[in-house]
């Protein structure tokens, strides 16, 4: 076990084992991301409230849970890159952050455009919205803080501060639709309940959900095997990779 | 397929713009969040490629002498 943890923490180690896992990881995410993105569009049912506006669903709940997700990833390596100075949680912190960005401004982007035709607005200062502002406020910051400092391990001890403050934001996030009055309607998804969508809508956005994380994972893996040769460019290994 | 014609896939009872932009939207990022690393990548081991040959004699000059 704590040899595992030790090869995890080997930038050398992840680099090689992550360049075998990648095609298959990007051939699972792109199947299930085309037939999930299909179905939701073409083949599942209308909902009979909102009309076809409803399909958008099937990239903002995947894209609002990586956020969310993302999130925890980024706070726990900003954790363990403080306590135990671990080279490749540094690296984890760094990265996640502008892909978390991304991935929550989806979240936004795609419920704003979904509530121009459900709600009559593409805005409103709610609980849930604001809350994920922050959150991509935090994605930003982070981002900023690593590239602000010229001095790495002070930017990474600054960053993995702020992610590890800013992980009050998770439970306010979770919790605002049922603590305030809110125009967002409440989780369709819950793990203590049978779901509250016809197994036709549903189908299509497990597999969204699954495409999404399978995705997440790989764009990770892609940005972090740049930052491992740009920070071990000196190294041994790096220099009979540039030889080849 | 739940519509009829690939128009009506397009225009779903005028909701397709709000649709079709939030997936074409996503899709532009998710190509984004694979592209840039790998272009990223790319250069940087152009750049390394650069500075190794460039310290080859150097080194064979220090050898020699």
């Amino acid at each position: 076990m704590w040899q595992f943890f030790h090869k995890l923490g080997s930038p050398k180690w992840f680099y090689n084992i992550s360049g075998k896992l990648m095609p298959y990881l990007a051939f699972v995410a792109i199947t299930l991301l085309v037939v999930g993105a299909v179905w939701g569009l073409a083949f599942a049912p209308m909902d009979y409230k909102q009309g076809n506006s409803f399909r958008i669903i099937y990239i903002h709940v995947p894209t609002a849970f990586i956020a969310l997700a993302g999130y925890y990833l980024m706070a726990i390596a900003g954790a363990i890159s403080l306590i135990w100075r671990m080279k490749m949680a540094g690296i984890m912190l760094k990265v996640s952050a502008p892909i978390g960005a991304a991935m929550t401004f989806l979240a936004l982007f795609t419920g704003a455009v979904w509530g121009k035709p459900t709600w009559g607005t593409y805005w409103v200062w709610d609980a849930r919205i604001t809350s994920m502002l922050i959150l991509l406020f935090l994605y930003l910051g982070i981002f900023a803080l690593m590239q602000a400092f010229t001095r790495e391990e002070l930017a990474e001890k600054s960053a993995a501060i702020l992610a590890l403050v800013g992980t009050v934001n998770i439970p306010i996030i979770y919790k605002s639709v049922d603590w305030w009055y809110t125009l967002h309607q409440p989780a369709t998804l819950k793990l203590t309940e049978k779901p509250s969508m016809h197994p036709d809508m549903l189908w299509p956005l497990l597999i969204m959900i699954a495409g999404v994380y399978a995705f997440y994972a790989l764009a990770v893996i892609l940005h972090a095997r740049v930052e491992i040769l740009r920070r071990e460019k000196k190294t041994g290994w790096v220099q009979a990779l540039v030889k080849q | 397929m739940k519509f009829d014609s690939m128009s009506a896939l397009l225009f779903m009872d005028g909701h397709g713009i709000y649709v079709w932009t939030t997936f074409l939207v996503t899709f532009v990022i998710f190509g984004g969040l694979v592209v840039i690393p790998l272009l990223q990548k790319r250069s940087l081991l152009k750049k390394l490629k650069r500075s190794h040959s460039a310290n080859r004699p150097q080194v064979r000059m220090q050898e020699s002498v």
